[in-house]
């Protein structure tokens, strides 16, 4: 596939980046070599085979309902940026 | 002083004979680190932390008063935890990854956090954002990645052991460049828990050691099933160190394939890995051709998948309840790109992109889906190999020995190519090591891989063993040599 | 042009799991911020989610209690989207292989007429944290309190075509879910919460109209209103000639409006895939027989069975199974009285009565169901009047004394002997010899007067049964004199 400025822009927008015209179109000739290297896999017939989305074959991994000790608010708050209190502070959120 | 050339059972017995104690051992590691300081090995130092443990360590343990290097991707309580991203520069952890607390239940010490790729997102180490390490065999030539920071520590005798992570080769590739021994273990044998996460199903924390023993040794430390880590397997954990000296290797059918072989393979490395497989045989194993059809598809297989899942496990940092957060940000949506675009580096950003790409809707099916699909057929390969034909697989781990810093950073695809080898194995989710098996013309080390069937570490590092004994190569860079 | 409105429901049932669905904190509502976490809930580094067990077997019996298939083969998935009070960056949910699907439940409108309303899926995923707007400090406050906890998103066929189904959905659901105890199903505290997707068609059209998701409607009252504005917008736009927008809305409830949320479109590729950190899930045969044994009867069963059983009205069948804890109360009691009819009366309106006036709640009862069982079977045993019972009712509400210790102290007895009874009988029948004459005379119905009286006069202590026999024998013996 060809992929353009375009496509770099809409997924900056999705993963919440950002980059100037020229980091756009660094982005773009590097994925567009990355993608075309990718097409490889269209060689392949893989229409019989299941994703392999789980490694192992591991199933029903799960825990009893127990509660333990939470983490100290003061230890597991240590690293926010900005704090109110005992809450996480952002900017004011606006919800047109 | 001899003590960084002292394998770690003997160091465990000179502590607990009282013949040394933790901190004047710590101490002789830690004066290294600053002696070859040049090559950049750890990220982050905490001297009082670390001397601190070395007064208060469970006794009479595996470990007891050893200090062990840890790739600052292991969350490490109280202390900085970065991925070398400037993302996490001061992240300062609220617990133990679950490998921690087994360290520190055997009563090892914490040396410090060593350097490695962004995130673990590179094959050279020169990705961090706490600038490059640098290869204790040549220093204007890269350890490997991402685990290089890892790997040349053990290279340079400035740790006895280290953890590394492995999620397309980062630890066997920075073992093969710097001459130690470095395995990644079955999928699921490590906890992952409290580990910086790269691609969930495919990373896992593995071992560097300058012998096999060692590894072995440390290995068993990590191991074991972890009820906070849900794709931890429940498997017992044999005594590796033991194992790898039970017996011989006589019989053993070593599978080496066809498709490892080929054009691009530096001619070196091919000769070097052939006279090991002549060892081998030399030894009492059974050297069998075998294929592994799917090989050359392992490549664009593993950059889908990886950078998918990479792209959703980095979507949590976003500056607003830890690392960076940028500055007079005029809202939340400037936050957001701000904070993530200022931090993030290139290599970081550009896997995200890819990454979303192909999760996105219109494209899932055509890159992700087909890339898993892909990768069970890659998977198969193996298994197939393991069923009848052979028992354990030996190939090159790199293509090339270290390349100089900055040859490859330009284009990523030639960055990319460097993992050839090791890639289809985490693909698999199957155990494999790198051992070093000789030298090029320039005196930089070479790795042979040894892969097993899943849970085999046993049979892989007993392989490793009695190659390593039998070449008995000189594994000390020039650099520390007198 | 004449249009129908086609609606249906996404309701969020929040489970009363003591944990989070995918870390060991606790639940509870209403605690300081950020007092229930850990590195899961923080979306910390490194973190990784365990599953709950307990939020697939509550999951299993809401399937069960909704006549849905349960999946035998699941998994996680995880849906990408940013905001703060989404600490990983994705909410891990369920998107292909919902744990349940293909369910119904049947709903019951004002007219007394039944309809069955379908359940698309039930999934399993988690909850957000919850975002404060501080506007004076221009600041956003983060709270992951609830980051975590359970939710079951039950999605209903859209099926429903006017607010009044609307109504008796969702009560239908909360009923349900409090009943079989997998959620408090509390809309003021959010633990039942809903989304509509409402569209239009004019009448007699097959393909459905564009919807438009409405959030942010977290009252019955409001459901309603939103509808009606969403209803009357969409109406408006098409009659002008416009077309309707696939959009999501948010429901203003001060201005009482729906307004586009912006922005919302090009994040809305959620990018679903299988979360590589949880394995999938195989619910066997045998697991979801499990949970069908122990699964409490369900409302509706109850209710019919009342009316059935009890002949009971279908009012206070209602009533009576309008929550778990009223339905077990009548049981109770009626298990120890065998009463159906008294215990239904003393507990919905005597009992409730006292409950209601002084706000306390059925929990909270000074009269358990076995001390009311003994009052009513004081009475069917003829030990006391229905007086004697009411005012010893009275003094049961305020005191820790048993029934019988009550009546003991009282004095209190039913006055059944005949002999006692002919006793105010006499008394009456020389009061009034006119009105003993009347009847004797032919008029009939002056009986009562009779029946009256001396009721009156035992202070309505006697049973009525005696009295009227005894006034009989008595008139009889007269006429025959």
């Amino acid at each position: 596939m060809n992929f353009t400025d375009e496509n770099t822009k809409k997924l900056l927008i999705l993963a919440k980046l950002s980059a100037n015209n020229q980091e756009v179109k660094a982005l773009t000739s590097s994925c567009n070599e990355i993608f075309s290297y990718m097409e490889k896999l269209n060689e392949l017939d893989v229409s019989s085979v299941k994703p392999m989305q789980h490694v192992h074959g591991s199933s029903n991994i799960y825990r009893e309902d127990t509660p333990i000790k939470s983490m100290n608010t003061d230890l597991g708050l240590q690293n926010a940026p900005n704090k109110a209190g005992d809450y996480i502070s952002v900017p004011l959120i606006i919800e047109e | 002083m001899t003590l960084h050339t002292k394998k770690l059972k003997e160091l465990k017995e000179l502590i607990s004979k009282n013949e040394i104690n933790s901190t004047e051992l710590t101490k002789h590691f830690l004066d290294r680190i600053e002696k070859y300081s040049d090559i950049n090995a750890f990220n982050h130092i905490d001297q009082e932390q670390t001397l601190e443990q070395t007064k208060n360590f469970i006794k009479d343990k595996k470990l007891s008063g050893i200090p062990v290097a840890i790739k600052d991707l292991v969350l490490t309580k109280g202390m900085k935890t970065t991925a070398c991203s400037k993302i996490l520069e001061n992240f300062i952890p609220p617990y133990n990854a679950t490998a921690m607390t087994n360290i520190y239940n055997e009563g090892g010490i914490n040396l410090g956090k060593t350097n490695m790729d962004e995130f673990a997102m590179g094959s050279s180490t020169e990705y961090s954002h706490f600038g490059k390490t640098k290869n204790p065999w040549d220093l204007e030539r890269v350890p490997g990645g991402s685990s290089g920071g890892s790997a040349a520590a053990v290279a340079a005798r400035v740790a006895t052991v280290a953890i590394g992570s492995d999620t397309g080769g980062s630890i066997r590739q920075p073992a093969s460049f710097c001459g130690v021994v470095g395995i990644k273990p079955t999928y699921g044998r490590i906890s992952r828990y409290g580990v910086v996460a790269y691609a969930s199903s495919l990373d896992q924390l593995g071992v560097f050691g300058s012998s096999v023993e060692d590894t072995a040794y440390f290995l068993e430390v990590l191991s074991g099933k972890d009820a906070k880590d849900s794709t931890s397997v429940n498997k017992e954990v044999p005594n590796f160190s033991e194992i790898i000296k039970q017996g011989d290797i006589k019989g053993l059918r070593v599978g080496v394939p066809k498709e490892y072989f080929i054009d691009g393979l530096d001619l070196e490395v091919k000769e070097s890995v052939q006279n090991a497989l002549k060892k081998l045989e030399s030894l009492g194993a059974e050297i069998v051709e075998i294929s592994l059809p799917h090989t050359e598809y392992a490549l664009a297989t593993y950059y889908i998948i990886a950078p998918a899942e990479a792209s959703s496990n980095l979507s949590r940092y976003d500056g607003i309840k830890y690392g960076y957060r940028a500055k007079d940000t005029k809202n939340l949506e400037d936050l957001y790109s701000r904070s993530r675009s200022e931090a993030f580096g290139d290599e970081v950003k550009r896997r995200i992109i890819i990454g979303s790409f192909v999760l996105s809707s219109g494209y899932y099916d055509a890159y992700y889906i087909k890339a898993q699909k892909v990768r069970s057929l890659i998977a198969k390969d193996f298994t197939d190999a393991f069923k009848d034909k052979c028992d354990v697989i030996a190939c090159p781990t790199s293509p090339t020995t270290a390349f100089k810093a900055g040859q490859k950073t330009n284009d990523p695809m030639t960055m990319y190519l460097n993992d050839v080898f090791t890639i289809p194995l985490n693909l698999a989710g199957l155990p494999g090591l790198s051992v070093p098996c000789g030298f090029d013309s320039k005196g930089l080390p070479i790795g042979i891989q040894i892969l097993g069937n899943a849970w085999d570490e046993g049979t892989i590092l007993k392989t490793a063993y009695q190659l390593e004994q039998s070449l008995n190569l000189d594994l000390t860079p020039n650099l520390i040599k007198g | 042009m004449e249009f129908e409105t086609v609606i249906g429901l996404e309701v969020h049932v929040q489970l009363n799991t003591n944990t989070k669905i995918f870390s060991s904190s606790k639940t509870t509502f209403g605690s300081d911020p950020n007092k229930h976490i850990d590195p899961v809930t923080l979306g910390l580094p490194g973190a990784l989610p365990v599953l709950n067990k307990e939020v697939i077997n509550k999951a299993i019996s809401l399937g069960l209690a909704t006549n849905c298939k349960i999946k035998e083969h699941n998994f996680f998935a995880r849906k990408h989207y940013f905001y703060p009070d989404l600490p990983k960056g994705y909410q891990i949910s369920q998107f292909e292989d919902p744990i349940c699907l293909a369910g119904n439940i049947d709903i019951e409108l004002e007219d007394g007429t039944r309809k069955n309303i379908g359940i698309t899926r039930i999934h399993m995923e988690e909850d957000a944290g919850k975002n404060i707007h501080d506007q004076r400090n221009n600041a956003s406050l983060v709270d992951l309190n609830r980051a975590g906890v359970p939710l079951l998103e039950v999605v209903s066929e859209p099926d429903l075509r006017n607010t009044e189904e609307v109504t008796a959905y969702l009560k239908s659901i909360r009923r349900i879910v409090r009943f079989i105890n997998v959620s408090d199903g509390n809309m003021d505290q959010g633990s039942l919460r809903c989304d509509a997707n409402v569209s239009i068609r004019p009448v007699g059209q097959k393909e459905f109209g564009t919807r438009c998701e409405i959030k942010n409607l977290n009252s019955f009252k409001f459901i309603e209103k939103a509808i009606h504005y969403e209803v009357d917008r969409q109406k408006k736009i098409i009659l002008a000639g416009g077309t309707i927008t696939q959009e999501t809305r948010l429901f203003n409830s001060e201005t009482l409006t729906t307004h586009s949320m912006r922005g919302k479109e090009e994040s809305a590729d959620y990018r679903y895939f299988a979360d590589p950190d949880l394995p999938p899930l195989h619910i066997d045969k045998e697991w979801v027989e499990r949970m069908r044994k122990v699964l409490p009867p369900l409302p509706q069963d109850i209710e019919n069975k009342l009316v059935a059983d009890f002949k009971l009205s279908e009012y206070d069948a209602k009533v009576l199974t309008a929550e778990k804890d009223i339905s077990d109360f009548f049981a109770e009691t009626n298990s120890a009285c065998k009463n159906p009819k008294a215990a239904c009366n003393w507990i919905t309106s005597e009992l409730f009565g006292f409950l209601n006036k002084n706000a306390v709640s059925l929990e909270d009862s000074p009269i358990k169901p076995k001390e009311l069982a003994e009052l009513i079977l004081l009475i069917d045993n003829d030990e006391i009047s229905g007086k004697m019972a009411k005012k010893i009712f009275e003094q049961m509400l305020t005191t820790e004394k048993t029934p019988l210790e009550i009546k003991e102290e009282k004095g209190f007895k039913l006055i059944k002997d005949p002999a006692e009874i002919n006793v105010f009988i006499d008394k009456v029948f020389e009061a009034n010899t006119e009105n003993v004459q009347k009847y004797l005379d032919g008029n009939e119905n002056i009986f009562k007067f009779f029946v009256g009286q001396v009721l009156k006069e035992t202070a309505g202590n006697a049973k009525p049964e005696i009295v009227n026999e005894c006034i009989l024998e008595k008139f009889k013996k007269l006429k025959k004199a």
